[in-house]
């Protein structure tokens, strides 16, 4: 293990570094996500799906292979993502970036397309420097919820979603108010599968948890919001909950083994198949990572197993 | 994100909100096009401009209100009603 450590198995092939391009400065990469790719054996188990926080980690990965300038380039927020139709295994991902300068760093506008069209668009910020954003002070949390009365346990977790090992990224839920606020949390290990077996001299960049699990650790939180009054551990079954957009995701801190992450989510407003969420997520008083909007939406299993079909034919 | 005061609103800014929140560029949300017909704008995103003009107007939208989202005109003018402002 040279690089961080990535949720993403599939190796990122440049096929245009960044270069000048009229006014802009654009690159180009491409993945082929394999059906052996980790995180499809628990996301999910029967319906395999690309989860959306990997295919912003794909955007990332190309940012990294193909930065403007030197430099060491840290991702300090996801601007926004927008994710429009489902990644299955096979499919073949091809990234187009267009590049600009910000303070500091470099904004990555990244549209990720497979065989069938545009699957989402991702605007990444970079900053130059050890810390990522700058620090900020956790909100006071409004109403902290009442400790959960019983001990939420991985096993209870699944009865509620569909997430399964080695994407099953909360650990525990300890206080909630159904239908308005959660706190949950992941601890961080050395022998998180994630790390795969680091090197005795691995550094503590090489050691950061990918910043797009905590991502998805936290979104799972937000879906244990979703779920506890309305279980949905099959998707097949039930109803398949897909990633809309992100908007404005801050990395203040990075996250290590060792670090025991509380993420704390509200949720915004709901309608009957789709919910919007904020909240933060905190190491001990050190806020890691701030969420201003994330939205989500819960499809018919029919919809997605057509697209799988339609995926699998070409 | 900053909130604005209730005595400022402001339809170009109205505008840049929703089209940052929809995604398009402001000169696409024209006064009368409609979201979700001529913009595409689904569910989920109507869902969030409902959110962000709560948060940024502070103002409360009930389910109701929603109905009334249908393009920058409809928007505008529920905005108007909410913040107490009349004809000018």
């Amino acid at each position: 293990m040279t690089a961080a450590a990535s949720p993403v198995r599939a190796e990122v092939a440049v096929v245009r570094p960044a270069s000048p391009n009229g006014s802009a400065i654009t690159s180009a990469t491409r993945f082929v996500i394999a059906p052996d790719e980790q995180s499809f054996t628990g996301h999910y188990p029967g319906l395999p799906l690309f989860p959306g926080v990997c295919v912003v980690e794909c955007a990332h990965r190309s940012s990294l292979a193909t930065m403007p300038g030197a430099g060491a380039m840290r991702l300090a927020a996801v601007k926004t993502a927008r994710f429009r139709t489902p990644v299955f295994p096979g499919d073949e991902l091809t990234v187009q970036i267009d590049w600009s300068t910000e303070p500091a760093g470099w904004m990555c506008d990244a549209g990720i397309r497979n065989g069938r069209g545009e699957v989402a668009r991702a605007a990444l910020r970079y900053r130059n420097g050890p810390a990522a954003e700058p620090p900020v002070r956790s909100a006071p949390w409004p109403h902290t919820p009442p400790a959960a009365s019983t001990r939420i346990t991985p096993a209870e977790i699944q009865r509620l979603m569909p997430h399964r090992y080695p994407m099953l990224l909360v650990d525990q839920v300890t206080a909630i108010v159904p239908g308005d606020r959660i706190v949950a949390v992941k601890a961080i290990s050395y022998t998180d599968i994630w790390y795969g077996r680091p090197p005795v001299d691995a550094t503590a960049e090489q050691l950061a948890f990918p910043t797009v699990l905590l991502v998805e650790s936290w979104l799972q939180a937000a879906g244990l919001l979703t779920t506890w009054d309305r279980p949905n551990p099959d998707p097949l079954a039930g109803e398949v909950m897909l990633l809309g957009g992100l908007t404005n995701i801050r990395f203040h801190h990075p996250v290590l083994p060792g670090d025991v992450v509380e993420h704390r989510v509200r949720l915004l407003r709901a309608h009957t198949d789709a919910m919007v969420f904020e909240g933060e997520s905190l190491v001990g008083d050190t806020v890691t990572m701030t969420v201003e909007r994330v939205s989500m939406a819960l499809r018919p299993p029919e919809s997605v197993i057509a697209l799988a079909a339609v995926a699998s034919a070409a | 994100m900053s909130s604005v005061p209730a005595t400022a609103l402001d339809k170009e800014e109205l505008r840049r909100t929703i089209a940052e929140v929809i995604d398009v560029e402001p000169a696409e949300v024209g006064d009368e096009r409609r979201f979700v017909e001529d913009l595409g704008v689904d569910s989920l995103m109507a869902l969030e401009v409902a959110v962000v003009l709560e948060k940024r107007y502070r103002v409360k939208l009930r389910q109701a209100d929603l109905k009334h989202l249908l393009c920058l005109r409809m928007v505008f003018d529920l905005m108007r009603d909410k913040l107490g402002q009349g004809q000018p």
